[in-house]
């Protein structure tokens, strides 16, 4: 009895988490448009039908439509954004942004952090690396994230950015100025490092090809995006 | 007067965070569920009386609670015993191959999936060992609870053998450090780790000994 049910469970949680990760970020993209676009579908209750009679049907499909046009509209902005005559509408707008006394204070810090995330090759968590934390006895897997200020930087020692995450959940962490020396570089996917500090060590990246995870499909190598 | 008040809080705190712990956890479990299975329930006239001091629709809430939980006891259970079946496992196999093909959702559910299996699979001395580490330098200690050993690439970088320990914050021990130490420099204490978590979170005021003592 006790096997066959956490045998169900193994089969199950990984579906539900997934489940439960992608209901929360669609419902989280689509928060703020939806009363609209379900307002729409009320106005044109006579034409659409059965569709406006359930609530929640009601909700699913607003949400999804959402999405869509959001979708769209982000293809369609970057497709605009790389026109000559566009750009030149877009930098107007930045600078009247830039005037508007407290919005002016969120937008330039979103932007800068989004510019850095998402342009360029690099990838969004940096390098794996391993480095001694918190002293020299023990190690942590980390991310070399980059270079470090300029107002940090110390005559004769090279520092770098070093970011370690906390376990079980990575969403949070320190971000260390390490000596150059001291990291030493992993040469492992980031969706593998996370596995490993998600399930607190107890999976490894060794192990991929284990009996157990024989039937997982072949990792293509990490890729740069 | 202060003094019957505190040992009343003392009796009573236990008891309200331990329901309103498990009543947090029914209603996560059940909360998708509740609405399809009330309607059912109400369409059949058997429960919609009051019960005790319980309103109608609360015995429909509280019955409804219930037999989903039931419910998704024997769904797992019947899902375990399916998916043993010859004929079956080929189907699951499929299914899964499906969902690793999907763009996004792939990304999520290869890592629960592999990480849901070695949690499941590992062996059971994962955090039962409590150790002291030196932490956060080496003239003092903190508590941690024992992983397993640390990856291979790590071992050899460094040319010994080494474990990965997870040292939990205080008060709230889900979050913490995932660190590796050359066995030599822990402590290996002889405490178990339900002490240990006590002691974590009750930011070191209540030591085990002491539990021992007063039962």
């Amino acid at each position: 009895m006790k096997k066959y049910f956490f045998t169900g469970l193994v089969l199950i949680l990984p579906l539900t988490v997934t489940v439960i990760l992608l209901v929360f970020v669609l419902d989280l993209l689509t928060e703020p448009f939806v009363g609209m676009v379900k307002d729409l579908f009320l106005t044109f209750k006579h034409q659409l039908g059965p569709l406006t009679k359930h609530p929640k049907l009601l909700l699913f499909i607003g949400r999804v439509t959402v999405l869509l046009l959001m979708l769209i509209s982000i293809f369609f902005l970057g497709f605009l954004g790389r026109r000559f005559f566009f750009k030149y509408l877009h930098e107007k707008m930045n600078a009247i942004l830039e005037r508007i006394p407290i919005v002016r204070r969120v937008y330039r810090i979103t932007r800068e952090i989004t510019k850095s995330v998402l342009s360029g090759d690099k990838k969004p968590f940096g390098k794996p690396v391993y480095i001694p934390f918190p002293h020299r006895r023990s190690v942590a897997i980390g991310f070399e994230t980059g270079h470090v200020p300029k107002e940090a930087e110390m005559e004769g020692i090279e520092l770098r950015s070093v970011f370690i995450p906390t376990a079980p959940h990575p969403i949070s962490g320190f971000v260390l100025l390490t000596r150059k020396d001291d990291i030493s570089p992993l040469d492992i996917s980031a969706e593998e490092i996370l596995k490993f500090l998600v399930s607190c060590g107890t999976y490894h990246f060794e192990e991929k090809n284990a009996p157990g995870h024989a039937d997982s499909s072949p990792k293509q190598p990490p890729e740069a995006s | 007067m202060k003094k019957y008040f505190i040992t009343g809080l003392v009796i009573l705190l236990p008891v309200a965070l331990t329901i309103a712990i498990i009543a947090f956890v029914v209603n996560l479990l059940t909360k998708p569920f509740v609405g399809a299975v009330e309607a059912f329930l109400s369409k059949f006239q058997i429960i919609n009386k009051g019960f005790l001091f319980l309103s109608p629709e609360q015995v429909l809430h509280y019955g409804a609670q219930l037999l989903i939980l039931i419910g998704i006891f024997f769904a797992m259970v019947l899902i375990g015993i399916v998916a043993r079946w010859f004929f079956l496992k080929s189907l699951i196999h499929y299914s899964d191959k499906i969902l690793h093909k999907i763009p996004i959702v792939n990304k999520i559910y290869k890592t629960t999936q592999e990480i849901i299996k070695t949690l499941f699979a590992s062996d059971k001395n994962s955090f039962r060992q409590v150790v002291m580490v030196p932490f956060p330098h080496s003239s003092s200690w903190a508590i941690g609870l024992v992983s397993r050993e640390s990856p291979k690439i790590c071992e050899d970088g460094i040319g010994e053998e080494m474990l990965s320990i997870l040292v939990p914050t205080t008060p709230n021990p889900t979050t913490g450090f995932l660190l590796m130490y050359k066995k030599s420099d822990l402590i290996f204490l002889n405490m178990k780790p339900e002490d240990a978590i006590k002691y974590i979170v009750s930011c070191g005021v209540i030591i085990p000994e002491q539990l021992e003592v007063s039962g």
